[in-house]
């Protein structure tokens, strides 16, 4: 027997070339054998993998192989989520087209990935950023305008005044270009929407039969849906005294709490309302014309964040409305952290009964009247809890629930209004400014408007041997690309230049790992392996991408794609690797964080630390908490060296042992080296 | 620890009729390990304590010296075991070892190791006696002994009987399997 030492290196080479050879996870669609698709998040090629990235794959695989063993016939993909806004800003940095720099990533993390063990099939490998992969995104995209699944509308973008340019989220650095350092603007200008509002309905009611989803997800998703019922119901411009403006305007407000409406004591307009030039008096025109200006600049996530001073945060219109409720006016203001998109645009105000109007009532100096009766122990300011309703004349004694239903029949009854399903979750926008992503496939004619690209001229391919100059988008920038004509008419017309969220490449790629080479979307053999039977990602996901990927998955079944309801049956969120930090300060003034690997530690018998000095000049270091691996914070650890020193057993043994899969992951040097032992052992090298 | 087992050359078949108490004991780890790592992997997907589990088992397994016939097959069943139990998880060094224990094919394919319930039964179930409330004894009986039996034995110990004496016996609480609990004054 060969007793030489244990070199993980050479065997898992060696294995690895006997499962390659043999094509051990190459699989087929078996009618006779059950099937298990158990698939992780597709990576960004951002580089090198992290151990974040080990953790979540390394789940993946035990799971598939577990699966395996088990008699079914396993799926386990990989691919590529390609596109994306790193690859611009590195293109920029280092004068490389964002392809060459993504293909270059994808060739050195597949081999990380292999180093590893993990049991894919490969064959089925695709970057999403390839004309092979878009070409059914951008075909599906142009149904979906036929059938009026998508549409154009204005809507708001950072504008760089300087660099003439649209900025993503990212590149807006307190509230400046990233680049030019120029004040951003808020535009509007016309981008592209899914309907995906459609399907809020379907979207909510779908999570109750996701048995094996963890709970935290499926709230985070019943709260991003927002569904909320309530009655939505008119108000009339009127005077001070209370007397109805003849033929004036009237406000329609939505709220889910018609029975305090004795207790409005003000209404608040959104401050694009259309009405609320109409409405504004002589005397407050000028505040309310700078207030819009000032709101116009600020973004949707400030103006419901719960940040700032409210007596800053909206003006008086010197306008009134009647309050059907009371027979009594009300004043009406404009105030920011009411949005247009949501409801009406228009609330009435309860100050005894919602926390942000009682501060807003408070900073502008409005009456409070309270319509529920709060406990006797009850000290806070706003009440939201149940009781009884009080100086609200016939709905004095009844509980909230009952005071509800009256009221909302009340409106009802006299013609002011009606019973209102009310969502928060917003259309999905998915134009973006930039240029390393699928292009929108449209055309737009001075004739006859906005054509979808036919489909026999589809792939739009997106030049990849490009240049920047500046931030803007190559083919933004180039005059020449934008130039076509019109499929209808013939005329000279120009190509959409914005490219698609990429959300859109990872709402439907599952599918796609199940028909490799097909001349459509998806074929038939999707309908075998779908659903997904195990999903594994960050739990950062859990609204974003997995909401879009239900609501994609829904758009393919309706166009008689797919068969299943659903994308996915079981959903594993993996927790987060987290290690130790260390720093100095800067002689700027600033941090350095500094590496684990670059730095010697004393611990006592519990392992807790003594001390820790820098390697290099012996000197101590500051201990830091112990946070996510991040570059910040310089606390990663490199897949690489780990698997190098001590193989991919051992790595994958100790991410796997350290913790339960949904909690954090402590990461330590000593505890790779204990489970290294443990493999050793095990075979006993 | 597998090497060592298979540097001690070929193995005679199971016979679980023919096992001591001991070896018994090793079958009843293994099982119990495999139905453990089989739930943890399958439903509750806590792959930590499913790593745990395989190491107790391993530490049971290096401690359990017997050359026997019997004994070298038992063992062979348990690495048998431990090695696809790991596979999922550390999938190199599983694959080697499999072949070296003469398994057939790929670990890859080959089949999840079996529950075999008949060796998780234990012949005696641990009973643990207390008088008025108190810790009083451990006794060793038959699994589903009734209440007369566990009566029985509990008397026929001096530890216990000693505590009843001159006294007596008001009530009596038995959960099968579990506990027996005598109120007496």
């Amino acid at each position: 027997m060969d007793q030489s030492p244990y070199n993980p290196e050479e065997l898992e080479i060696r294995v690895q070339a006997d499962w390659d050879q043999n094509k051990t996870f190459e699989v087929t669609e078996d009618p006779d054998a059950e099937k298990f698709y158990c698939l992780s998040m597709l990576p960004y090629p951002s580089g090198a993998l992290h151990m974040g990235h080990v953790r979540n794959y390394t789940i993946g695989d035990v799971i598939s192989r577990y699966q395996r063993m088990l008699g079914k016939n396993v799926l386990q993909p990989m691919g590529w989520d390609a596109f994306g806004l790193p690859a611009e800003n590195a293109a920029i940095k280092n004068e490389t087209a964002p392809a060459k720099w993504t293909y270059a990533n994808i060739e050195h993390m597949r081999t990380q990935l292999q180093r590893l063990g993990f049991a894919y099939d490969w064959s089925r490998e695709f970057a999403t950023c390839t004309p092979e992969y878009y070409h059914w995104e951008q075909l599906m995209f142009t149904r979906l305008m036929k059938n009026g699944m998508a549409y154009r509308r204005d809507s708001e973008v950072n504008w760089d005044p300087v660099d003439q340019t649209v900025l993503a989220n990212e590149q807006v650095v307190d509230g400046r270009g990233w680049r030019s350092g120029a004040v951003v603007e808020r535009r509007s200008i016309p981008q592209w929407f899914l309907r995906i509002t459609d399907y809020a309905d379907e979207l909510l009611d779908g999570l109750d039969d996701l048995e094996q989803w963890p709970e935290a997800v499926k709230t985070m998703q019943r709260n991003w849906i927002g569904r909320s019922e309530g009655a939505e119901f008119e108000m009339q411009l009127c005077n001070e005294q209370g007397e109805v403006v003849p033929d004036a305007a009237a406000v329609s407000v939505f709220t889910t709490r018609p029975d305090t409406a004795f207790g409005m004591t003000y209404a608040v307009l959104a401050p694009e309302h259309p009405l609320v030039s109409e409405v504004t008096t002589e005397v407050f025109r000028s505040q309310v014309d700078s207030f819009i200006e000032s709101a116009r600049q600020t973004s949707e996530a400030d103006r419901t964040s719960d940040e700032g001073t409210l007596d800053k945060r909206g003006v008086n219109t010197g306008a009134f409305l009647f309050n059907p409720f009371t027979g009594r006016p009300v004043p009406l203001y404009i105030a920011d952290y009411v949005l247009m998109g949501y409801g009406t645009g228009a609330i009435m105000a309860v100050p005894g009964q919602d926390q942000r109007d009682w501060d807003f009532a408070r900073a502008h100096d409005l009456p409070i009247l309270r319509t529920v009766e709060t406990p006797d122990d009850f000290d806070g300011e706003a009440y939201t809890g149940d009781g009884v309703a009080i100086n609200s004349d016939w709905l004095n004694g009844l509980g909230v629930v009952e005071a509800k239903e009256k009221a909302m029949s009340w409106l009802e009854e006299k013609g002011l209004g009606e019973r209102k399903v009310n969502f928060r979750l917003r259309d999905w926008g998915v134009s973006r400014q930039r240029y390393w992503g699928c292009p929108i496939p449209v055309i737009y004619c001075p004739d006859c408007g906005a054509v979808p690209v036919p489909e026999e001229q589809l792939p739009v391919v997106l030049p990849e041997d490009v240049t920047f100059m500046g931030v803007q988008s190559p083919i933004k920038a180039d005059s020449e690309w934008r130039k076509t004509t019109c499929p209808e008419c013939g005329a000279a017309a120009e190509r959409e230049t914005d490219t698609f969220d990429t959300f859109m490449e990872s709402s439907w790629y599952f599918a796609r790992y199940c028909s490799p080479g097909a001349q459509a979307m998806v074929d038939e053999r999707a309908n075998y392996w779908l659903p997904v039977d195990q999903y594994i990602g960050g739990i950062e996901h859990a609204i974003l991408h997995l909401m879009y990927f239900r609501f994609y998955h829904k758009l393919m079944r309706d166009a008689g794609m797919l068969e299943v309801d659903e994308p996915v049956t079981r959903l594993l969120c993996q927790g987060m690797v987290i290690a130790e930090t260390f720093r100095r300060d800067a002689e700027d003034g600033g941090t350095t964080w500094i590496n684990p690997a670059d730095v010697e530690i004393e611990r006592d018998d519990k392992g807790k630390m003594l001390s820790a000095n820098l390697i290099s000049d012996g000197l101590p270091v500051e201990i830091g908490a112990i946070e996510k691996m991040s570059k910040s914070k310089n606390n990663g650890v490199d897949p690489k060296h780990l698997v190098d020193r001590y193989g991919a057993d051992t790595v994958r043994l100790f991410s796997m042992f350290a913790s339960p899969p949904d909690q954090s992951l402590e990461w330590s040097d000593s505890g790779v080296k204990v489970h290294s032992g443990s493999c050793a052992v095990y075979g006993s090298w | 620890m597998v090497t060592a087992h298979i540097d001690a050359g070929s193995v005679a078949a199971l016979d679980s009729s023919e096992l001591t108490d001991e070896q018994k004991t090793i079958r009843r780890y293994t099982h119990d390990t495999i139905a453990k790592v089989s739930d943890d992997v399958g439903r509750r997907q806590t792959f930590n304590t499913a790593i745990a589990a395989v190491m107790e088992l391993c530490n049971h397994l290096g401690r359990f010296e017997d050359a026997s016939p019997q004994g070298r097959a038992v063992l062979d069943e348990a690495w048998r075991a431990v090695v696809r139990l790991l596979a999922p998880i550390t999938p190199h060094i599983s694959e080697t070892l499999w072949g070296l224990l003469g398994g057939q094919g790929s670990v890859v394919s080959t089949p999840w190791p079996e529950v075999d319930e008949s060796a998780r039964v234990r012949d005696l179930i641990t009973l643990v006696v207390q008088i008025n409330g108190k810790l009083r004894g451990r006794l060793e009986v038959a699994p589903g002994c009734d209440e007369e039996q566990a009566m029985a034995a509990a008397m026929a110990e001096q530890n216990v009987s000693r505590f009843t004496e001159d006294k007596t016996i008001r009530k009596v609480i038995y959960i099968q399997d579990r506990l027996l609990n005598i109120v007496a004054n």
